[in-house]
C-alpha cells in the first residue's frame, strides 16, 4: 500500500466527528434497558435449562439405582433357601448355608454383606423388608439433596421378589 | 439504527411500529420455544418415572403369583379370591398381604383391580384355564384336555404416564407337581 494511502486514512480515523448525530440519553437508556431485559431473558432460560439438566441426571441415577438393587436383590433372593427380614436387613442363607446380608450403612447407602452398592451420591431414606410365604416384600425411597440449581428427587416404590419354586 | 436494512422512514429517530413488533415477536417465539422445549423434558422425564414404577408394580403380581405358586398346599384355592370369586371373567383379582402370606381379593371388571398412588396406577390379576393338546402341550383352550396342573395368570396394569393412558402385561403359568 502506498504511503500517501496510508496516511489518509490514519487522517480520517482521527478527524473529530462533526455533523454526526450520537445516540440521545433516552436512546442509551432505552437501549440499556432493552439489552438488560433480554439478557435477564436469556440468563433465566439458560439456569433453567441447567436446572433441567440436573434433575434429568439426578432422575437417571435414581432409576438406574433401583434397577441395580432390584437385580442384586432378584439375583441373591432366588438364590436362597431361607430369608430372615428385619426392618431394613435381609439374611439371605444360600444352599452352602453362608449367609448374605443386605443392609443399610451409616451413611445411607445400600450394602451387601458391609460393601456399599448403591452411589454414594443416593441416600437411602427408607429402606424395609417384609418376609412373606415364599417371597420378600421390598419397600424403599431413594433421595437426591437438593444442590444449588437443582431440585430434590426421589424414587420410592414397593416391589416383590419371590422365591424359586425349589 | 438497530435494523437498518428494514429502515423506510428518512428520519433518524426510533424503530417503526413494524420493527417494534417484529422485535417483540421474534423475542417471543425464542422464549416460548425454549419454554415449550424444558417442559417438555420434564414431562418425558416423569414419563420414564412412572414407567419404571409401572415395570416394578407389575412385576410384583408375577413375584406374588410365583410366592402363592408354591406356599400352599391346596394351591388352585390359591387362584379364588377370599371373597370365594374366582379371578377370571367376571371379576379380577388384586393381592393384599396379610401377615405374611398373599391372599387375593377380587373386584369386579368393571371397579378394575387396586389403585396405587392416588389412582396412578390400576393393577391387577387374572386367572385362566390352561388346556393341553393330545401331545401333553399346552395349547388353546378348548382341546384334549383341561390341564389340572396348570393355570395361567395374567398380570396387568394401566397408569396415565402425562402423554396419554398406557397399559403393560406380563404373563407366567404356575403349575403343581
Amino acid at each position: 500500500m502506498a504511503s500517501g494511502v496510508k496516511l489518509q486514512l490514519l487522517k480520517h480515523m482521527f478527524t473529530p466527528i462533526k455533523n454526526k448525530r450520537g445516540f440521545t440519553l433516552m436512546e442509551t437508556i432505552v437501549a440499556l434497558g432493552i439489552g438488560l431485559l433480554a439478557t435477564t431473558m436469556v440468563f433465566y432460560i439458560f439456569t433453567l435449562g441447567l436446572k433441567n439438566i440436573q434433575t434429568i441426571k439426578n432422575t437417571e441415577s435414581l432409576h438406574s439405582n433401583a434397577n441395580f438393587l432390584l437385580n442384586t436383590l432378584t439375583y441373591w433372593v432366588k438364590q436362597g433357601e431361607n430369608l430372615t427380614a428385619s426392618g431394613s436387613t435381609l439374611e439371605i442363607e444360600l444352599p452352602d448355608s453362608s449367609i448374605k446380608t443386605i443392609a443399610t450403612s451409616s451413611d445411607d447407602r445400600i450394602t451387601l454383606d458391609g460393601v456399599p452398592f448403591t452411589s454414594d451420591n443416593i441416600k437411602v431414606t427408607d429402606l424395609n423388608f417384609t418376609k412373606m410365604a415364599r417371597s420378600v416384600q421390598i419397600r424403599f425411597t431413594f433421595t437426591i439433596e437438593a444442590k444449588s440449581g437443582s431440585a430434590t428427587t426421589t424414587i420410592s416404590a414397593t416391589t416383590t421378589i419371590a422365591q424359586r419354586n425349589i | 439504527m438497530f435494523f437498518p436494512r428494514f429502515k423506510k422512514s428518512t428520519n433518524n429517530k426510533g424503530f417503526s411500529i413494524i420493527e417494534a413488533l417484529v422485535g417483540i415477536t421474534l423475542a417471543a417465539l425464542l422464549l416460548v420455544a425454549f419454554t415449550a422445549l424444558i417442559s417438555q423434558t420434564i414431562k418425558i422425564n416423569h414419563a420414564n418415572t412412572s414407567g419404571l414404577k409401572a415395570t416394578m408394580y407389575l412385576q410384583e403380581l408375577i413375584e406374588i403369583a410365583k410366592d402363592l405358586e408354591q406356599s400352599t398346599s391346596t394351591w388352585q384355592s390359591n387362584w379364588i379370591s377370599t371373597t370365594g370369586q374366582e379371578c377370571n371373567t367376571l371379576y379380577v383379582c388384586y393381592p393384599m398381604a396379610s401377615g405374611t402370606t398373599w391372599t387375593l381379593i377380587s373386584t369386579t371388571t368393571t371397579a378394575k383391580g387396586e389403585y396405587l398412588e392416588n389412582n396412578i396406577y390400576t393393577r391387577w390379576l387374572t386367572i385362566e384355564n390352561v388346556c393341553r393338546d393330545s401331545n401333553k402341550n399346552i395349547d388353546a383352550c378348548p382341546s384334549d384336555e383341561l390341564s389340572t396342573s396348570t393355570k395361567k395368570v395374567i398380570a396387568t396394569i394401566t397408569w396415565n404416564n402425562g402423554f396419554g393412558s398406557q397399559t403393560s402385561t406380563l404373563e407366567t403359568y404356575v403349575y403343581t407337581y
